[in-house]
C-alpha cells in the first residue's frame, strides 16, 4: 500500500518538473520586470501641507522615470499625528507589502522602536532615526540654515531702525529634533549678527490657530513691539504676521520663517504686508527625489550581487551621492545655478553627503548613518523670484 | 476519603474538558472569522476606497483638459458638466466648480450657486489644499467637512496650468470636484462579499477628533478587526466584525448544546471507567486470596467447572504446614501470616502461579494438569526444600506435609474424588510423622 503511495508521489513530482521545464513556464521579460518592481512606502506629515507636497512631488518625480520603483505616499491629518503614522506603518510592516520605506517620522522615539527588528531599507528624511535598518538620512542642517536666516533677520531689523534687535521665537513642539536645532541656530545667528536673543520660546502645535494665539501672547508681553519674531516654520510666521496686522508697534517687526514654501515666496514678492518677512528655504523636493534615488541605488546594488546587508550603510550613502551627480532633481531644472543667486548665506540645493548627523544632543542618534544635506537658502524679497522659478520648474 | 477526592478530581477533569471544548470552539470560529473579515477589509481598503478616490480625482482632470483644449476658456460649462456625469456614470460627484485665477466662476449644479466668486485660496477647508495643489501641481483632497445634514463634503482640488510661449507652466486656476462621504464610503462593497460582516469607517484626526464616515454596526462593534488605509485625505480606518458578533446568538445555543453533549459523554465515559475499575477490583477480590495473592477456593471451583466434561489428567498435591498453630502461638499471628506468604511464594516458584490455590487456613492445593505423574511428583518432592521462613531477624523452622494424588478426570465428581484422595494422603502424612509427602506412588 505504502509503495503505491510512493509511486503516486513520484509520478506527481515528475509531472510537476516536466511542466515547470516547459518553455511556456519560463517567465517572460515583462513578467520578470514586474517581479523586479520594488514597492516603497513614503511616510510624510500632513496631507494638506504645502511643504510635504514638495517632498511628495520629489518622490513622484523620481519614480515616474524609474520603472523599477512603485511609490505609495502616505500622509496623516496633521504634523502632530504621530499615532496615525505609527498605526499605518505598523500595519504595513506587518503585512510585508513594501520593500523599503522613506520616513519622515513625527514621533521619532516610537518609530525607532517600531523599526528595531525591521530588516528592510529605510531612508529617513527631515528628522533622523536611530535603527539598524536606516541606510541614510536626508535633511537640512537646521542649525546652520536657521543661523543664516537669523543673521539676515537681524540685518533687516537694523535696516528698519532697531539698533539692538531683540528676538523671540514662536516654536513648534517642544523637544522635537528640528525644533531644538532651529532654536540653537536662531540664537547663534542672532548673536553673531549683533542682535539679542531673549531666550523666550512660545510653544505651539505648529498650526495656524496656535500661531495666532502665540502672537497674541507676544503682543501682550511686548506691547511696544519687538524687532524679530523667529518662527519654527512659514505657517507660524504667516499666522503671526496676520494676527498683528494693523498693530503699529509691530509694523517694522521682522518675521523669520522656515521652509521657503512657494506661497510664502509669492507673498514676499507681491504683498507689501510681507515686506518684513524672511524665510529659510529648505529643499523638500530634493529630499524626496534623493530619498528615492538612494532607495533605487540600494535595490540595484542588491540585484548586482550585494548581500543586501543593511550594515553596509556607508556604501549605500556613497553610491547615492555619486549617482546624484549624474541626475539632478527635475531634468530641466538648473537648481545650482538658481541657488547661486541666493547670496553667500545659501547652500547649493544639490545634496552633499557630510557624514555627520546634525549637531547638538541628538548627534549620537545619527552617528554611522550617512547624512545627506539637502541644502538651504535664505529668501527675502530680493531673491524670492528665483525661488519661485525653482519651485515652478518642478511642476510637470 | 480517597474515593471522595477521586470524585472531585474526575468532576474537575470533566468540567475542564467542557470548558476547553467551549474555548476551542470559540477560538477556532473567531479566528477563522476574524481572518475572513480582515481579508475583506483589506480588499475594501485597497481596491474599493482607493478606487473611489481615484475615480473622483479623475473627474477633476476632465475640466482641466477642456480648459486647455479651449485655450484657457470655459465653454458651455453646465451642459458639458451634465454630459460628463452622464458619460462617466459617476454618482459620487456632487458638484463641478472651476475657478479661474483662484475665484470660483463656474458651478454645476445650480444649487451650488452660492459658491460663485468664492476665493478658493482663502476659503475654509479648501484654502490650504488649494495652495498646496497650486505650488506642487498635484491633486489635493480636503479633510471631510461636516455638513448640516450629518454628512461630510470632500473637496478634490486640481490646479490648471497653461503653457506659455516657452513651454513654462503658468497657473490658470482650479478645477474642483466635491463629493459626499455617504457616496464615497456608503455601503462599501458589503453586498459583494462572501462574508457576513458589519463595519464602520472613520478618518483619523489627531487634532480635531476622528470623523466617522460610514457606520452600519449600530454601535454593536466589539473587539473589531482593524485595517488602515492611506487615502489622499489622510488615514482611514476600517473596523469590522462578523454580523451579530463573532459568535452569533444561534451559535451560542449550538455551543451550549455541544458543551452539554461533551458533558454527558464525558460523564458516561467517567462512569464507565469507574465501573470497569470496580469490576476489576471485585474480580481480584473474589478470585484471589488477599494474604498470599494466590487463587482462592472460589477460583478453584471455577476451574473445576471449566474442566467438567473434558478428559484431563490431573495431579493434585494437598499441602499443610506442620505445627502451624505453634508458630502462631509462640511467634504471633504476624509470624504465622508471614509463614503463609513466604510459603505461598515458594509454591508459586515451584509450581507456577496458575497451579497454586489457598484452600483454607494453612492448607494449600497445587493442581497440575496434563503432565506426567513422575514429573508432578518430582515437583511435589521439592516441598522438602522449604525448611524455614524469615521473620524479622529470625529464621523460623518450617516444614510441610503433602498428600499427592493423580488420575484421569472427565467430570467434577472425578475431580472431587481425586481431591478427597489427596486429602486422605495428606492426613496419612500427618499421621505418619509429618514433613513428608504421601501418595507419590499412586
Amino acid at each position: 500500500m505504502r509503495g503505491r503511495w510512493r509511486t503516486a508521489f513520484c509520478a506527481v513530482t515528475a509531472a510537476g518538473l516536466v511542466l515547470a521545464l516547459q518553455p511556456g513556464a519560463v517567465c517572460s521579460a515583462q513578467e520578470q520586470e514586474t517581479q523586479n518592481v520594488r514597492r516603497v512606502a513614503v511616510f510624510t506629515y500632513s496631507y494638506a501641507s504645502e511643504y510635504w507636497g514638495y517632498v511628495t512631488q520629489g518622490c513622484m518625480a523620481w519614480s515616474r522615470d524609474d520603472p523599477t520603483l512603485e511609490v505609495d505616499v502616505k500622509s496623516v491629518s496633521s504634523s502632530i499625528a504621530g499615532d496615525e503614522q505609527m498605526a499605518m506603518i505598523r500595519q504595513d510592516l506587518e503585512s510585508g507589502r513594501y520593500d523599503g520605506y522613506v520616513i519622515a517620522a513625527i514621533d521619532t522615539e516610537s518609530m525607532d522602536e517600531a523599526l528595531r527588528e525591521v530588516e528592510l531599507p529605510v531612508v529617513s528624511i527631515d528628522s533622523p532615526l536611530d535603527a539598524d535598518c536606516v541606510i541614510s538620512f536626508i535633511g537640512t542642517d537646521n542649525e546652520l540654515a536657521s543661523a543664516a536666516g537669523a543673521r539676515q533677520a537681524v540685518s533687516m531689523a537694523k535696516d528698519n531702525g532697531f539698533s539692538d534687535p531683540e528676538c523671540v521665537m514662536i516654536g513648534g513642539l517642544e523637544g522635537g529634533y528640528n525644533q531644538e536645532r532651529r532654536v540653537a541656530g536662531y540664537k547663534r545667528g542672532v548673536e553673531e549678527a549683533g542682535g539679542i536673543w531673549l531666550d523666550k520660546v512660545y510653544q505651539t502645535d505648529k498650526s495656524v490657530a496656535d500661531g495666532g494665539k502665540a502672537m497674541e501672547e507676544i503682543m501682550k508681553d511686548y506691547p511696544d513691539g519687538i524687532a524679530i519674531i523667529a518662527c519654527y516654520n512659514d505657517t507660524l510666521a504667516e499666522s503671526a504676521l496676520e494676527e498683528c496686522e494693523g498693530n503699529p508697534a509691530f509694523a517694522d517687526t521682522v518675521f523669520l520663517g522656515f521652509d521657503g514654501n512657494g506661497s510664502v515666496c509669492e507673498r514676499i514678492m507681491n504683498d507689501d504686508r510681507y515686506a518684513n518677512m524672511v524665510t529659510v528655504a529648505q529643499n523638500p523636493y530634493e529630499m524626496g527625489f534623493h530619498a528615492m534615488e538612494i532607495m533605487s541605488d540600494y535595490f540595484k546594488s542588491q540585484g548586482q550581487g550585494d548581500s543586501g546587508d543593511l550594515s553596509q550603510d556607508d556604501e549605500s550613502g556613497a553610491d547615492a551621492d555619486e549617482s546624484s551627480q549624474g541626475k539632478e532633481p527635475g531634468a530641466d531644472t538648473d537648481t545650482s545655478a538658481t541657488d547661486d543667486k541666493f547670496g553667500s548665506d545659501s547652500q547649493d540645493a544639490s545634496p552633499q553627503e557630510t557624514g555627520k548627523g546634525g549637531s547638538g544632543k541628538d548627534q549620537a542618534k545619527t552617528e554611522g548613518i550617512p547624512f545627506i544635506d539637502s541644502g538651504y537658502a535664505v529668501i527675502t524679497s530680493v531673491n524670492a523670484q528665483e525661488r519661485m522659478t525653482q519651485i515652478m520648474n518642478h511642476i510637470s | 476519603m480517597k474515593r471522595h477526592s477521586s470524585f472531585w478530581l474526575n468532576l474537575i477533569i470533566l468540567l475542564a474538558g467542557v470548558s476547553a471544548t467551549i474555548v476551542l470552539y470559540n477560538v477556532f470560529v473567531q479566528r477563522a472569522r476574524r481572518s475572513m473579515v480582515n481579508v475583506e477589509l483589506e480588499t475594501i481598503a485597497e481596491y474599493q476606497i482607493k478606487g473611489k478616490f481615484q475615480s473622483v480625482e479623475f473627474m477633476t482632470v476632465v475640466w482641466d483638459s477642456l480648459v486647455l483644449a479651449n485655450g484657457g476658456e470655459v465653454k458651455d460649462f453646465s451642459n458639458r458638466s451634465e454630459k460628463i456625469l452622464k458619460d462617466y456614470d459617476n454618482d459620487m460627484v456632487e458638484s463641478f466648480q472651476v475657478a479661474p485665477a483662484g475665484m470660483i466662476q463656474y458651478v454645476y449644479p445650480y444649487t451650488f450657486s452660492d459658491e460663485i466668486n468664492k476665493d478658493v485660496e482663502s476659503a475654509p477647508y479648501l484654502g490650504d489644499i488649494a495652495v498646496r495643489a497650486r505650488y506642487t501641481g498635484m491633486n489635493t483632497v480636503s479633510e471631510p467637512v461636516p455638513m448640516d445634514d450629518g454628512d461630510y463634503r470632500i473637496y478634490f482640488c486640481h490646479p490648471i496650468y497653461l503653457k506659455d510661449r516657452v513651454g513654462k507652466p503658468q497657473f490658470w486656476g482650479y478645477s474642483i470636484v466635491t463629493s459626499r462621504a455617504s457616496k464615497l464610503f456608503g455601503g462599501l462593497g458589503l453586498e459583494n462579499t462572501s462574508t457576513r460582516s458589519t463595519m464602520m469607517c472613520y478618518r483619523m484626526d489627531s487634532r480635531n477628533g476622528d470623523q466617522i464616515l460610514f457606520d452600519d454596526t449600530e454601535g454593536k462593534l466589539h473587539d473589531p478587526v482593524r485595517s488602515f488605509v492611506s487615502v489622499p485625505t489622510g488615514i482611514i480606518v476600517l473596523e469590522g466584525m462578523w454580523e451579530g458578533g463573532w459568535i452569533t446568538g444561534n451559535e451560542k445555543v449550538i455551543e451550549i448544546l455541544i458543551a452539554a453533549v461533551v458533558l454527558v459523554l464525558g460523564a458516561l465515559l467517567l462512569m464507565n471507567m469507574r465501573i470497569r475499575k470496580n469490576m476489576r477490583t471485585l474480580s481480584q477480590i473474589s478470585f484471589t486470596d488477599e494474604l498470599t495473592g494466590l487463587y482462592n477456593r472460589h477460583m478453584l471451583r471455577e476451574m473445576f467447572e471449566d474442566l467438567d466434561g473434558k478428559q484431563t489428567h490431573i495431579a493434585m498435591l494437598f499441602v499443610d504446614f506442620d505445627h502451624f498453630k505453634t508458630i502462631n502461638d509462640t511467634k504471633g499471628h504476624d509470624a504465622g501470616d508471614e509463614a503463609l506468604r513466604q510459603g505461598a511464594a515458594f509454591f508459586v516458584s515451584v509450581f507456577g502461579k496458575d497451579a497454586c490455590f489457598r484452600y483454607g487456613g494453612d492448607e494449600f492445593l497445587m493442581m497440575m494438569t496434563d503432565i506426567p505423574d513422575e514429573e508432578a511428583f518430582s515437583l511435589a518432592a521439592r516441598l522438602k526444600e522449604l525448611r524455614g521462613i524469615t521473620f524479622g531477624d529470625e529464621v523460623i523452622p518450617v516444614t510441610v506435609s503433602g498428600g499427592f494424588a493423580a488420575a484421569d478426570c472427565s467430570s467434577i465428581s472425578d475431580i472431587r474424588s481425586l481431591l478427597r484422595m489427596a486429602d486422605e494422603n495428606l492426613y496419612n502424612a500427618k499421621e505418619h510423622g509429618r514433613d513428608q509427602i504421601i501418595g507419590g506412588e499412586a
